[in-house]
Parts: structure tokens; C-alpha cells; sequence
């Protein structure tokens, strides 16, 4: 089963949670992954989000890469919720790797999301690898 | 400075002055036609703020529309309340004036019938005055978050026979023959004055709703739960009308036609959400209602 690039909302399956939920994992110690889905909606930001806070739960410090590349530009109500799901966390964070790749309107969306939260450490990539190392950078 | 950079500045200004005026030219296409990504973030982000500024207008709009109607409610709960409670002080000074005058007319061995019958309209009016003002009192409590739970092990079989023997003359006067479906004890901790109120304002609702048509009571145990429920043959609701029955000074019913201060099924509600359980309806115009709460039967 694959995540379609359609907005899941709270009528989604068990089946397409759990597969939200598998989105986000942990790479190494304090280091995760989140790898979004096409289009963000407010339940797929709980959903992934809540994945996220429960795989660093315990942890007072620890980085993030998400990858936004295929991701289409959330709505007013997403990016609120992204604003507010990502402000929870920006006190433990470490570092947040953006991966963009060459979208400018993505990296813009990842920016506004940014500075609105107030994140201390965040840096924008075109690949995965270059955002994972900048997060272990932070982390060391 | 480039003449690029000069010629993106006065664009930029010029969509800052339209998501002023609340437009905004900018889509997703003219976006992606630009051939520098900086222009595009800049104007992604134009676009977005436009778009983040419609999108808290609107939810400030909904907000408002949200304040105008429990504004309205409460308008409308005030007029019902004041009008419920003038009525059986109207009542209770009409007794009260017509007794003085018989003390004054008549001697005390002739008055004992009429004082007897007049007494008893006097004690149902401070009923209905209590009842009103004890209606009151419990939405100070709940919207102060001050309900307390009493429990203590009882059968709810036997906590439901009770408001019914309460309720058999009422239920005779309105017309409805009540019955009773149960398969056995519900033992349980409950708050046996919080069920017995929730369950009183059920069956109270159906013998006022129910047109005088047969009502069915029913208690059943359900593992670690315990349920009741009233059903009516009533004038049931309308589906649009039954998702705010259980909101604040919400009635579905006419306040000309029924009385009543809207406030029961409310408190009912929060009674059973304290109590961990829920409430629900299921009802159908003109065939009648089923009220079914369900309660943790171990608190």
C-alpha cells in the first residue's frame, strides 16, 4: 500500500494510519526521520508528528530531517498546524534538515514555517544525506 | 542595485499593497513561470501570507458567527428562564392571595377540602420552583467545574424502579403507560443521585414529548458497562436538530408549545461525561426518540 497524493482526513483506515505512522523512524540514537506525504493536512501532520514526539520521547535533545521533496504546498490550515505542531518540539530540537531538493516554493513554505516557529537550528538540502549529516553536525 | 533585483522590489511592493487591499494576483502557475528561484520564494511567500491572512479572517468570521449564536441563545434562555419562572410564582401568589381571602371568609372546619386541594397546587409550583432554581444552581457547578461524584455500589435496576414508582402518577396524567425491559441486577459503583437525575430527566422528557404513547425503560449490563435507555413514541427530532440537543439552552421543541429551560439534557450530558460514560439519541419526526446512556459500571 502506498500514500496517495490525496488529503487524508480522520475517515482515514487503520491500515493507512499505520502507514502514515511508518512515514517517521528512527535512524540512529537522537536522530529521526519524517518523510512527508504529498499533501499535508492537519491529521497527517497529528498523525506523523505524533509518531515523531513518540519515538523521541525521553530524549531532551535530538534532530530531525524531513523530506519534502514530491510534497505539494499545504493549505493555510496545514502550514497552522505544521506551525504549531513544530513549535511543541522546537525547544528539544537540536537541528531540523529540510530536504527540498529544487523546489523554491517548498523551501519557501519550510522557511515561513521557520521563522514563524522561531527553530535555532534549521538547514535547507536537495538531498537526504547532506541533511542527515548536517543533523549529526548539530548533534555531536 | 541590479535592475532585476529593482524590477522584483516593485513588484514585490506592489503585491504587498494588494494583500493589503485583500487580493492577491499571485497563483501557483505565475509562480512556477519564474525563472529565478529567489523570485519564486518571494513570491511563494506573498502568496502564502495572503493566504494565512484570508484563512484567520475566516476563522475569526466563524468565531464571531459561533459568539453571535450563544449570544442568541442565551437571549432566548433568559426569555425562557424568566418566563418559567414567573409562572408558577403567578401561580403560587394566585393560591396564596385566594387562601387569605377563604381564612377571612369562611371558618376553618368548611376550609379543611379546598385548603387541602389549594395546598397541593402550593407544593407542586415549589416543586416546579426547586427544580428550576436546583437546574440553575447545577450550571453554575458544571461550567465552574465544580460536580462532585458520590459512588457507591448499587443496582441500577434498582436505582431506575425507584424514579419510576416517583414517576407513576405523572406518567398517568400525561397518558403514558410506562414498561419496564430488564434481564437482571446491574450492580455497579455508581453516583446514585447523578444517575437517578439523568434518568429522571430522560423519562421526564418522554412523557412530555411522547404525545401519551407508550414509553419502554430498559437496563442491561454490558461487560465493565451498564446502560439504560427511555424510548418514547413521541415527536421525535429532526436529524438537524439532534447534534445541539445536548448544547447549552438548545431545545428542539418550541419553547411556546413545551416547557422547560433547555438546560436538561445539557446537564444530563456532562452528568454522564463525568461519570465517564455517553449519552446518545436516536430519533425519528413524528415516531418517537431513544435516549441510551451508558456508564462504566466501576467508576
Amino acid at each position: 500500500m502506498t500514500i496517495e497524493a490525496r488529503p487524508y482526513g480522520t475517515d482515514a483506515s487503520l491500515n493507512e494510519r499505520d502507514y502514515l505512522r511508518e512515514r517517521v523512524w528512527r535512524v540512529e540514537d537522537r536522530l529521526f526521520m519524517l518523510k512527508e506525504v504529498p499533501v499535508q493536512t492537519p491529521f497527517t501532520l497529528d498523525v506523523l508528528f505524533d509518531r515523531l514526539e513518540e519515538l523521541a520521547a525521553g530524549l531532551d535533545r535530538f534532530a530531525y530531517v524531513v523530506d519534502l521533496t514530491g510534497v505539494e504546498r499545504p493549505d493555510a490550515k496545514a502550514r497552522e498546524k505544521l506551525r504549531q505542531r513544530a513549535g511543541e518540539i522546537n525547544p528539544r530540537l537540536a537541528h531540523v534538515g529540510v530536504v527540498v531538493g529544487t523546489n523554491a516554493v517548498i523551501r519557501a513554505v519550510a522557511k515561513l514555517a521557520a521563522f514563524a516557529v522561531g527553530f535555532r537550528s534549521i538547514s535547507f538540502h536537495r538531498s537526504v544525506d547532506g541533511a542527515m549529516e548536517a543533523c549529526r553536525r548539530a548533534l555531536r | 542595485m541590479h535592475s532585476d533585483d529593482a524590477s522584483l522590489a516593485e513588484r514585490v511592493l506592489q503585491h504587498i499593497a494588494e494583500i493589503g487591499s485583500g487580493k492577491c494576483s499571485i497563483t501557483d502557475a505565475s509562480i512556477a513561470a519564474e525563472q529565478d528561484a529567489s523570485a519564486q520564494e518571494i513570491l511563494a511567500g506573498l502568496l502564502m501570507l495572503h493566504e494565512d491572512l484570508q484563512y484567520s479572517q475566516q476563522r475569526q468570521s466563524s468565531l464571531l458567527d459561533d459568539l453571535r449564536a450563544a449570544i442568541r441563545a442565551r437571549d432566548e434562555f433568559l426569555s425562557v428562564a424568566s418566563h418559567e419562572l414567573r409562572t408558577p410564582i403567578t401561580t403560587l401568589t394566585l393560591q396564596l392571595d385566594g387562601l387569605f381571602r377563604m381564612l377571612q371568609q369562611q371558618g376553618p372546619q368548611a376550609l379543611q377540602e379546598t385548603l387541602s386541594r389549594r395546598l397541593e397546587v402550593t407544593r407542586r409550583q415549589v416543586d416546579r420552583l426547586t427544580a428550576l432554581v436546583a437546574a440553575l444552581i447545577d450550571v453554575s457547578r458544571i461550567t465552574s467545574g465544580r460536580v462532585q461524584l458520590s459512588r457507591q455500589l448499587a443496582d441500577l435496576v434498582e436505582v431506575i424502579r425507584l424514579v419510576l414508582e416517583r414517576f407513576g402518577d405523572e406518567a398517568l396524567r400525561g397518558g403514558s403507560g410506562l414498561r419496564f425491559e430488564r434481564n437482571g441486577p446491574v450492580w455497579g459503583n455508581f453516583d446514585v443521585s447523578r444517575v437517578d437525575q439523568v434518568f429522571t430527566n430522560l423519562l421526564s422528557n418522554a412523557i412530555r414529548y411522547g404525545r401519551g404513547r407508550p414509553i419502554v425503560i430498559g437496563t442491561v449490563s454490558d461487560g465493565d458497562k451498564a446502560r439504560f435507555w427511555v424510548e418514547d413514541q413521541g415527536i421525535g427530532i429532526a436529524p438537524e436538530h439532534q447534534h445541539r440537543i445536548f448544547q447549552q439552552y438548545e431545545r428542539a421543541a418550541p419553547s411556546t408549545n413545551y416547557g422547560g429551560l433547555g438546560l436538561g439534557l445539557w446537564i444530563s450530558r456532562q452528568l454522564v461525561e463525568a461519570m465517564g460514560g455517553t449519552i446518545s439519541v436516536r430519533s425519528e419526526v413524528d415516531a418517537g426518540s431513544v435516549f441510551t446512556v451508558e456508564i462504566p459500571r466501576n467508576g
